[in-house]
């Protein structure tokens, strides 16, 4: 089930009156473990196994790795934690992967082994519900976190519906004294949570499928496309990226707020940071943050020099490409990102706020202190006023802003082309008609004869606008110092306008469902 | 210890209340979208029925989408082939199959199909076997057609709440309000009544196009789509053949730029065609690309002029071909003798 259908407001509806009907956190809890296995059996019941599976494995290895103090067993405890999470990954996720590049690597020296790739469906969220478990084992391990003795709370808290399949990623020390105790229902939580979820749909509906369908037709073409034309694939593609995920964690974290849950925000207005660093501590926050702690830091961060820190910072931004998926784009994004977020005076800005200690994600890390720090803390640090405090930019921020948003866009272009050799292609056309006014002239021609674009690019704008104004929000549909009749009048607005607004193609799947 | 405000109930009462404000505006806006209209566009698949079925063999039939009703002028056609032609292209959403089981049934010798379907039918799955949006409309507007659509999945209902429901209610939305704002001059075109004896849709011919509406470029098929579209179309001219029916593929009109756009694609299409479809084609796709303005609103809508082109093109095209068979035929029984 997603979502953007029918059947999840059915579906929401239900849950909530079961939720709020029972007494005690138990009950609530078989509740949710109930839901969410039914959300995700919509998809596909058979591998409802397969996650119950590894999520069992991982609680009993972490409970025996809780009872024991024998340090050598609870390494190994640990290590078959790791391989039977990182395992199924393999398995599922880039089984294909290597073995295609095994064999090409074979062919080059005269060798054809006789392997096969296999074609099976990866199942949905397993990417991040692996990352999931993989963190609370871990965390359970550095003694962190008690091991969870309920099995109920233990599985109600990794197969959470509303973040199941796309994130946010949550750790276990956030998220399980929640399930641990009975929720009580707080009203301003639950208007909140509909506000988001409101605001969700209408970013994933209006704004994210409608560039999808400007973006798609040049993607998968690129060869017929000009520089201008290709560029502006490559910005709409930047927000339909954007409005897409950040739609599903406002989605999940507004669902999670009407059963008075809380989770991480994953999104903190990213395009409005000044410097590459910035904008990783903006997008997609949970994952950042994972690979800070359970990558970055125990590969020794910034403990070991100038030198190893931006060797490190490589590897984890590396790790976080192919995360992403199977393929040397993604791979190469990754790098692109570690390199620029590792040169010094690129990656980080000389904002007040990295004056006032916020310094690139990773490398913010200046002592293993740091580790202990709750999400609480890091979203903290993420909702700091993006783009400076003044409702007017100054121009050296508008700068760094549109400086940090094209490098970001030249590295999506790694991204979302179909492959590697698409991607050279765009670069060498965006360089080549870089000063060609005539392929400027025909985009403009083009857009001036296509009202569907027009108006999409129209809307991007408005939204762009609203973001800014109400960026000091966690998400700008909070309104709070408006009255609740002109409130209600901009729900019903965006209500019918999203139904209005969607293509008439239907709503696409989420972008990250495919990761 | 909750507060009364903190109460699970208060919050559904709000969302009641609110959901209430949300239904009387549907109430309001429904009331400008009523389905029960005789002069709905697509509830003149009962004339192209009719006229099917009380038109005596053998007769040259156009299968296709809205591009066959838009681009394809049945007397130009009549006056060239001589034999009577009933139009009973209507949309592309109602899939590949849609027409050619509305056809199939009325098969008579001697007749000569023209199938002329949208490439956008060739090339996406999800195209291919219809759109059920549309497809619920014309049940709405004409039940019959539940006779001659494509059997469901067995999931069908789960792609209802997943998937269509949206798009109903989409389209109930984006309806209503074109009409509320006035901004009807397609839907005068988009009319039973704008159609002629033939099938062919007319009412345009004489009004000023408004802007064109967008059309992406196709994406690139795969393999397996383009296998199953050949497939289809194979079965079709098979079965025709069993009936002493002969068809013909034509290659639709295309507006240049969405060509430019949908080129890899389209190329795609005409190696699958070449290679696996047993149906004579017509024409070449380059041969259909004609100008952005030749069009009226969407890349496959041909105005007055360019239509009577396309269809004498086509019409000289069957003729030629019927001439060949024909010759073809007189050799084999000389070569009998």
């Amino acid at each position: 089930m997603t979502f953007t259908t029918s059947t999840f407001p059915i579906f929401l509806a239900i849950v909530f009156a079961l939720y709020w009907s029972v007494r005690g956190h138990v009950a609530q809890n078989r509740v949710l473990l109930v839901a969410s296995y039914s959300f995700y059996a919509w998809w596909d019941w058979r591998f409802c196994f397969l996650m119950l599976g590894s999520s069992l494995v991982d609680f009993e290895l972490s409970r025996r790795i809780h009872l024991t103090a024998n340090h050598a067993r609870r390494k190994w405890l640990l290590a078959t934690s790791l391989a039977s999470n990182l395992g199924l990954l393999a398995i599922f996720k880039y089984y294909n992967f290597f073995i295609e590049n095994l064999l090409v690597l074979t062919s080059k020296i005269g060798w054809a082994p006789d392997i096969n790739t296999i074609s099976w469906v990866l199942p949905l969220g397993i990417s991040f519900y692996t990352f999931q478990t993989l963190g609370y084992t871990i965390d359970v391990y550095r003694k962190r976190i008690p091991a969870a003795a309920n099995v109920t709370q233990y599985l109600a808290f990794v197969s959470f519906f509303p973040q199941l399949v796309a994130g946010p990623i949550e750790r276990a020390e956030k998220m399980l004294p929640q399930f641990g105790v009975k929720r009580h229902f707080n009203l301003s939580h639950a208007k909140e949570g509909s506000k988001q979820i409101l605001w969700g749909f209408f970013k994933k509906m209006v704004i994210a499928d409608r560039l999808a369908l400007a973006v798609n037709p040049v993607f998968d073409d690129p060869s017929i496309y000009s520089g201008p034309h290709l560029m502006m694939a490559t910005i709409f593609f930047a927000f339909q990226i954007y409005c897409d995920f950040s739609a599903y964690s406002d989605i999940a974290i507004g669902t999670a707020k009407l059963f008075n849950l809380r989770l991480t925000q994953n999104f903190a207005y990213p395009y409005f940071s000044q410097s590459i660093s910035e904008f990783w501590r903006r997008w997609h926050i949970s994952l950042s943050y994972w690979f800070r702690d359970y990558v970055y830091i125990p590969l020794g961060g910034n403990q070991h020099g100038s030198f190893r820190r931006r060797m490190n910072l490589m590897v984890t931004f590396l790790v976080s490409g192919l995360w992403h998926g199977p393929a040397w784009g993604f791979i190469a994004w990754g790098g692109v990102n570690g390199l620029a977020v590792s040169l010094p005076g690129f990656g980080s800005s000389r904002s007040k706020h990295a004056k006032a200690g916020l310094q690139p994600a990773p490398p913010q890390a200046k002592s293993a202190k740091l580790e202990s720090e709750s999400a609480t803390s890091n979203e903290k640090r993420a909702i700091e006023t993006p783009g400076s405090e003044p409702f007017l930019p100054r121009p050296i921020t508008l700068v760094r802003i549109y400086a940090t948003f094209a490098t970001i866009c030249a590295t999506w272009i790694l991204f979302r082309a179909t492959s590697f050799s698409d991607a050279v292609l765009i670069y060498q056309q965006i360089a080549t008609d870089l000063f060609n006014g005539e392929a400027y002239r025909e985009l403009l021609q083009f857009l001036d004869a296509d009202r569907y674009q027009r108006k999409t690019a129209t809307f991007l704008l408005v939204f762009v606008c609203w973001e800014w104004v109400f960026r000091r929000d966690s998400f700008p549909l909070q309104l709070r110092r408006v009255p609740l009749v002109m409130r209600w009048m901009v729900y019903t607005t965006l209500i019918w306008s999203t139904l209005y607004l969607m293509p008439k193609t239907g709503v696409g799947e989420f972008v990250y469902f495919e990761f | 210890m909750n507060s009364k405000s903190d109460q699970p109930l208060t919050f559904v009462l709000r969302v009641i209340v609110f959901l209430a404000l949300q239904s009387f505006i549907g109430l309001v806006i429904h009331r400008y979208s009523s389905t029960e209209d005789s002069n709905h566009y697509l509830a003149v698949m009962r004339d192209k029925t009719h006229r099917i079925e009380t038109t005596l063999g053998p007769r040259t039939i156009i299968l296709g989408g809205s591009n066959t009703v838009f681009g394809m002028h049945s007397p130009v056609i009549e006056a060239t082939l001589g034999q009577p032609v009933v139009n009973l292209g209507l949309h592309v959403s109602l899939g590949l199959e849609f027409p050619m089981r509305c056809y199939l049934p009325h098969a008579h010798p001697g007749d000569v199909v023209i199938l002329c379907p949208e490439y956008h039918v060739l090339a996406d799955e999800s195209q291919m076997t219809g759109d059920p949006v549309v497809t619920n409309q014309l049940i709405e507007q004409w039940p019959d057609a539940r006779k001659y659509l494509p059997p469901k999945d067995d999931d069908s209902w789960k792609a209802f709440f997943d998937h269509d429901s949206v798009l109903l209610m989409h389209q109930w939305v984006h309806r209503s309000i074109k009409m509320i704002r006035g901004r009807d001059q397609i839907d005068k075109v988009y009319r039973r009544s704008s159609f002629n004896e033939h099938g062919d849709l007319v009412a345009h011919y004489d009004k000023t196009p408004p802007a064109r509406l967008p059309m992406a470029g196709l994406r690139t098929p795969n393999a397996s789509t383009l296998n199953r579209a050949t497939q289809t179309l194979n079965q079709f001219e098979k079965r025709c053949r069993e009936r002493g029916v002969t068809v013909y593929f034509a290659y639709p009109p295309f507006a240049r730029s969405t060509y430019k756009q949908s080129l890899v694609a389209v190329e795609k299409i005409q190696h699958a065609m070449l290679s696996h479809c047993a149906i004579p084609t017509l024409n070449e796709p380059i041969d259909n690309v004609y100008e952005d303005d030749c069009f009226f609103d969407s890349s496959y809508h041909l105005r007055a002029e360019s239509g009577r082109n396309q269809s004498q093109r086509i019409a000289n095209a069957v003729s030629q071909n019927m001439r060949l068979l024909q010759a073809r035929k007189s050799s084999k029984i000389g070569n009998a003798f």
